[in-house]
């Protein structure tokens, strides 16, 4: 008795909230509404429709709509995604209204994560990084918040800050992590450490807040857009 | 019904925890309530004498944990407002020969005894500090508009957490509107950008606190000063969430009340 259900009872969304594609650097979990309900339930269905057995333990790369992410819900969904038997390894921004080879091409940001996974495990960090406080891993560390004026971000691999980055910075402290990056959505650290190379914030406070990643290049560190 | 205990609090000393801790109580007792203010900053002494009640100090709160006297009988009762209640600092004591358990079971024992208990903290973040957070189910931080008191209170927010309290809420102190609106303040949107936390209340600069507060006789019991008139919406606020911010005479037209609009919508 299956067909009980008729297709018209069952209708199927055109654009489902999140989808999950599958991609050789790991699962790709790409959030299209933020705003939806069921976006949990939704993001469940569509981890068992694709026997995520298959795919236990496999790096997850989250991708919010850009802007403001929404800490509480980027949580919830690493959430379901751990209850699933996989490790959320980058959270990273998708640029809406573009299309979508587009967007392919704007996952270079996923570039740390891959060097992330040279440094070992990576570690996410909801919520602010507060003065006084220490984040450090041997891995990468993507932080879904800011990292305050006397917060520290100590790494082995990259760091990913998906907020303002204003504390104390240390990334690819690992052997053989040459290629570490720091990337946040504003980059305005106190200090800023890669490999042996330091860095400290520019003096003119006026500047407008964009997203960059720093890396270190011939024992200097270099800053360019993130995107 | 038991007290709610909340802690007040800032990291950094001299912006106004003891006066707040004061002021507050009295809003509440207005109100109706029946409030103990602590002060736990036990080696010095503050609140009493802010309060006008130094003279009137039998019994502290080191007597009651050493088991000198019964909770009860260490209240001194404020008789100029009814249901306001002083547990004050034993000066002869150090801070670090009483312990936390210690401070949450004199918590529990206040608690029959009013509908509030507001506990000022020491400054800093010693064991002193450790004591006044132990025994509280919310925290309250106060903060003035200045890069070094709102990193300290930045850091008390990250120690709130780990000690597995509830996110304090944020009490602005001391702010200059005509400064603010020059621009020589340290910006609203600053401190509510670092410190991302939920704001209680904007009290003004208000020349007559340091006059009251040298008087012994909290600045709340005089109606119609803007800092009164913020206690007495901080302590609402306190009672119902919902209560919204109030814009503040002698401010700026526009500046508070705009903030207000935007801390209302959670901004």
């Amino acid at each position: 008795m299956t067909g009980s259900h008729s297709p018209l009872e069952q209708p199927t969304p055109p654009r489902p909230a999140v989808s999950v594609k599958g991609r050789e650097d790991g699962l790709h979990v790409t959030v299209t509404d933020a705003a939806a309900a069921d976006i949990e339930a939704e993001l469940r269905r569509q981890l068992r429709r694709r026997a995520a057995t298959f795919f236990a333990g496999a790096p997850v790369v989250l991708q919010m709509p850009a802007g403001r992410l929404d800490l509480a819900l980027a949580a919830r969904l690493a959430t379901v995604i751990e209850a699933a038997g996989m490790e959320v390894t980058a959270v990273l921004p998708t640029q809406p209204g573009r299309g979508s080879r587009q967007r392919d091409r704007a996952t270079p940001a996923a570039a740390p994560a891959a060097s992330a996974s040279a440094g070992g495990e990576a570690v996410v960090v909801s919520g602010t990084v507060r003065s006084g406080q220490r984040v450090a891993h041997p891995g990468s560390i993507v932080i879904l918040g800011d990292v305050n004026p006397g917060g520290v971000v100590s790494s082995g691999g990259s760091v990913i800050v998906w907020g303002r980055l204003r504390g104390f910075v240390e990334a690819g402290q690992a052997e053989g992590a040459p290629d570490a990056v720091v990337c946040a959505l504003d980059l305005a650290p106190t200090q800023l450490r890669i490999g042996d190379a330091l860095a400290r914030a520019p003096e003119d406070a006026e500047r407008t807040p964009e997203p960059e990643v720093a890396r270190e290049a011939n024992g200097t560190i270099v800053v360019e857009a993130w995107r | 019904m038991a007290a709610r205990v909340i802690t007040l609090t800032s990291g950094k000393g001299g912006v106004g925890k003891t006066t707040a801790t004061a002021n507050i109580g009295v809003s509440l007792a207005r109100m109706g309530r029946r409030v103990i203010v602590l002060d736990a900053d036990i080696g010095l002494r503050n609140l009493d004498v802010v309060m006008g009640l130094e003279n009137r100090v039998v019994y502290n709160l080191v007597h009651v944990i050493r088991g000198t006297t019964e909770a009860d009988r260490a209240l001194i009762r404020d008789k100029r407002m009814p249901g306001l209640m002083l547990l004050a600092a034993d000066q002869h004591s150090e801070k670090d020969e009483i312990s936390e358990d210690e401070m949450r079971e004199v918590g529990e024992a206040l608690r029959a005894h009013a509908d509030y208990v507001l506990i000022d903290s020491p400054a800093g973040i010693e064991q002193g500090f450790r004591n006044a957070m132990a025994p509280a189910d919310e925290v309250v931080l106060i903060t003035t508009p200045e890069v070094s008191a709102v990193r300290d209170a930045d850091r008390v927010i990250g120690l709130t957490e780990a000690a597995g309290k509830p996110t304090p809420r944020l009490i602005l102190n001391r702010i200059k509107p005509r400064l603010v609106a020059r621009g020589d303040m340290m910006d609203m949107d600053d401190v509510v950008d670092i410190l991302q936390i939920e704001i209680l209340g904007i009290v003004p600069e208000d020349e007559r606190i340091v006059a009251a507060t040298n008087r012994g006789e909290p600045v709340a019991l005089q109606m119609g000063s803007p800092a009164a008139a913020a206690f007495d919406n901080i302590a609402a606020r306190l009672e119902d969430s919902s209560v919204p911010l109030i814009a503040l005479d002698g401010a700026e037209p526009g500046l508070l009340a705009r903030l207000a609009l935007r801390f209302r919508h959670g901004n």
